[in-house]
């Protein structure tokens, strides 16, 4: 395999795991904002 | 012929008519039954799921939903709801049932509700029978565990049970599948039978005193057919979340009540006991009920102050034994396969970046990982063979005497040994406690239980410095090591819990009561499947999040590319580069913060990535030993004993070192999960927050401080 075609594979590999990765803490964030949406709490950070 | 048929032939055959035509839209179906009746075995069975099961209360902590298609190819879908012995409910687990029947939660109200009683204990669970059947849902009872009470000489008359009850009632054997088609039968016919409605005899002077309540309840939006039930429930809480024209006249009717004699408090419970007494002694032959059972005299051994709690530590002392001595050998086959792909995949391709990528950050990262399987699967099969059968309730009771005295509910005991598995369901399972503070310190401490994630850091750790011999001819040190591990991680929950329990979470511990099940003979499918079931998860995780972050931190250890001066041996030109590699440069940035504790920059960027989740500590070591090791073939542990200070040239690992990393590992809160379930179950919002973070900030500086003193501890035996 030619040394192009190794970076090009190492590039997509990492940039996909690393996508993977952001992907998997935005969902952690979401999910405790819709926790947080779900327990009754307002903007200002107020819960009932 | 099952036992399920045999009960159901010798007490009358039940006639189930052919079921309607299949209408378009699913038939929703709940299961709602005492805790430990097998009502998730019987979804298993009606679904063909694998949800969890387990022989004790309160493994179903939230509602979990399945389907099958009847005989007339109508969807049927399932709900499994968690146990609840009443719907005066009293934990947050018992209210997700009556919330759903009663038609608050956010699904609609099921079309038939199947009551799951046990046969074996039918006077306890005959209480929830007869609160249901007064909801008037169309219902069906499976009579279950049907064998095991005519095992015990119980004889059930089916036919006068249906009877009394007014609803069908199929015996079923759930974990043989006995009696399951003739329940989808009965399920596919209930909606077109006549509503069920209340059994017991109300006095007089009751009815009249509860009408205004029941009215006001249809007028506030209680269906009429559960406005019955309703009241009677109210009468022994009168601060209800009704309007105040309910709350009027619920007080109004106790005084009523008070006036004529009888106690509101206890008058549901007299009326249903003394109905269920009737219905016992017309249903039930019980010849030897007064006879002790095998279970009884097993009891007897397993449940005493000093056998008992002797047998328990024995029993811990052989898993860990086990999951060492076992496991040995499949982890030398994977670890050989794991090598072995490594050289093949190196040699067959060229020198490079994917090369590298390949063996030292894929095949070192995640094969680092997957090495510990074996041990996860031995694991999981013994905690699967103590919960079914039955010998984990027997444990809670031992221990309750040790949780109450840190102010610990005995009902913590499961949630602290699910902790074994995993903090993310274990912290859910504290939901079968009742009160807001025993519950909450329960939370505060289960993430000090070793997980199964930590098992890979502590067998790396202890397989590679702790010496391989045997204490009085047969106890394996690495075994020990590791059942202290465990130990140092329960004994700190029960201190941590006591120290919560007289400050932020002050209060009076209330006693167990706890139902011990019988004791079953595992069943090898079950225990197979739990253990597969497990380990797939731990082979998924490994294949998901673990690779990409392998990718990462291999990408992070490689690059930037730094020139290296020429004549330099193969061996410094990687450390060089590791060295200046982006995870170089941040492990020296952070490697002050855990010199103290006898770490160098490695073990400090690992234990960062490791944030994650705490299998990734292992995954990064075998990345950066890849990337910038020198010893090609080696294993991780291999590595690791050869890794020496580039400035004194004395070894980096030492035994100090790695109890030190153990001990920061037992307590140490690394798990992204955890952290968003204690969140959540901690009240949600800020409160959840705050809750989490303060459970974070205490372990991490119990895990600093640990480690710290294992090091000055260490120095201070010239062991360091």
């Amino acid at each position: 395999m030619s040394p192009v075609a190794q970076t090009v594979i190492v590039v997509l590999l990492v940039a996909g795991a690393a996508l993977y990765v952001a992907r998997k803490v935005w969902l952690s964030v979401a999910r405790a904002r819709r926790e947080r949406n779900a327990a009754g709490c307002g903007a200002d950070g107020c819960c009932k | 012929m099952g036992a399920a048929s045999d009960a159901a032939r010798a007490t009358g055959s039940i006639a189930v008519p052919p079921a309607p035509r299949a209408p378009a839209s699913p038939l929703r179906v709940a299961l709602v039954g005492n805790p430990n009746t097998g009502k998730s075995t019987l979804f298993n069975a009606l679904t063909g799921m694998r949800q969890r099961v387990g022989n004790f209360a309160g493994v179903t902590v939230e509602r979990v939903e399945g389907s099958y298609t009847g005989a007339d190819g109508r969807r049927v879908s399932v709900l499994d709801l968690p146990g609840a012995y009443s719907l005066d409910p009293h934990t947050p687990d018992e209210a997700i049932a009556l919330d759903l029947l009663a038609g608050r939660a956010d699904v609609p109200v099921p079309d038939v509700v199947v009551i799951v009683a046990d046969a074996l204990h039918l006077e306890r669970n005959l209480y929830l029978v007869s609160q249901l059947i007064e909801l008037g849902l169309p219902a069906v009872v499976a009579l279950n565990q049907i064998d095991a009470a005519t095992k015990r000489g119980l004889q059930v008359d089916v036919v006068e049970l249906i009877h009394e009850l007014g609803v069908t009632v199929v015996p079923t054997v759930a974990t043989k599948g006995e009696g399951i088609d003739r329940l989808r039968q009965a399920i596919a016919r209930a909606p077109d039978l006549p509503v069920p409605s209340r059994r017991m005899p109300v006095p007089r002077v009751a009815e009249q005193a509860l009408r205004p309540v029941e009215q006001a309840l249809v007028d506030d939006g209680v269906p009429p057919a559960a406005a019955g039930l309703e009241a009677l429930l109210h009468l022994t809480a009168p601060g209800t979340d009704h309007g105040p024209a309910v709350h009027a006249a619920v007080v109004a009717a106790r005084s009523q009540l008070l006036d004529a004699g009888l106690n509101p408090e206890s008058l549901e419970a007299e009326l249903r006991y003394g109905w269920i007494t009737g219905v016992m002694h017309r249903t039930v032959k019980d010849p030897d009920g007064q006879e002790h059972t095998t279970s009884d005299r097993v009891d007897r051994l397993l449940l005493h102050k000093v056998w008992g709690m002797l047998i328990f530590l024995a029993l811990m002392g052989i898993v860990f034994q086990a999951v060492f001595f076992w496991a040995a050998p499949m982890q030398e086959a994977v670890e050989s396969a794991l090598g072995w792909a490594g050289t093949q995949v190196g040699s067959a391709m060229g020198e490079g970046d994917l090369q590298s990528l390949i063996v030292d950050g894929v095949i070192a990262g995640v094969g680092g990982v997957l090495v510990f399987l074996p041990q996860i699967a031995i694991l999981f099969l013994f905690i699967g063979v103590l919960e079914d059968s039955g010998y984990m309730a027997r444990a809670a009771f031992l221990m309750d005497r040790y949780m109450r005295t840190v102010g610990l509910h005995g009902r913590s005991f499961i949630p602290l040994v699910s902790g074994f598995a995993c903090a993310v369901p274990a912290i859910m399972a504290t939901r079968t406690i009742e009160r807001p503070r025993d519950r909450l310190a329960t939370i505060m401490v289960v993430p000090l239980m070793s997980c199964s994630a930590r098992l890979p850091v502590y067998t790396l750790l202890i397989g590679a410095f702790v010496p391989a011999m045997h204490i009085g001819g047969f106890l394996d040190l690495h075994g020990l090591v590791l059942l202290g591990m465990y130990l140092l991680g329960t004994v700190s929950a029960l201190v941590v819990a006591f120290f919560f329990r007289r400050t932020l979470l002050r209060g009076q511990t209330q006693p167990l009561i706890l139902e011990l099940p019988p004791y079953r003979i595992p069943s090898p499918r079950a225990l197979a499947t739990t253990v597969f079931h497990r380990s797939s998860l731990f082979v998924r995780r490994a294949g998901t999040v673990i690779l990409a972050l392998s990718i990462v931190i291999w990408a992070l250890a490689t690059y930037p590319r730094s020139d290296v001066p020429d004549g330099i041996p193969d061996e410094a030109v990687q450390e060089m580069q590791l060295a200046n590699s982006f995870l170089g440069r941040a492990g020296h940035a952070i490697a002050p913060a855990v010199a103290p504790l006898g770490f160098d920059w490695k073990i400090g960027v690992s234990i960062v990535s490791s944030f994650a989740a705490r299998e990734v500590f292992v995954s990064a070591m075998g990345t950066i030993y890849g990337v910038g090791g020198s010893e090609d073939g080696a294993g991780l542990p291999e590595k690791l004993r050869a890794e020496r200070n580039p400035e004194t040239g004395a070894p980096v690992y030492t035994l100090a070192t790695a109890i030190g990393l153990m001990v920061f590992y037992v307590f140490a809160l690394m798990c992204m999960s955890t952290v968003a379930i204690s969140i959540r179950e901690a009240g949600g919002g800020w409160t959840g927050v705050r809750w989490a973070a303060v459970q974070f900030g205490y372990m991490l500086a119990l895990a600093y401080l640990g480690a710290w003193l294992v090091r000055i501890g260490a120095g201070a035996f010239g062991w360091a």
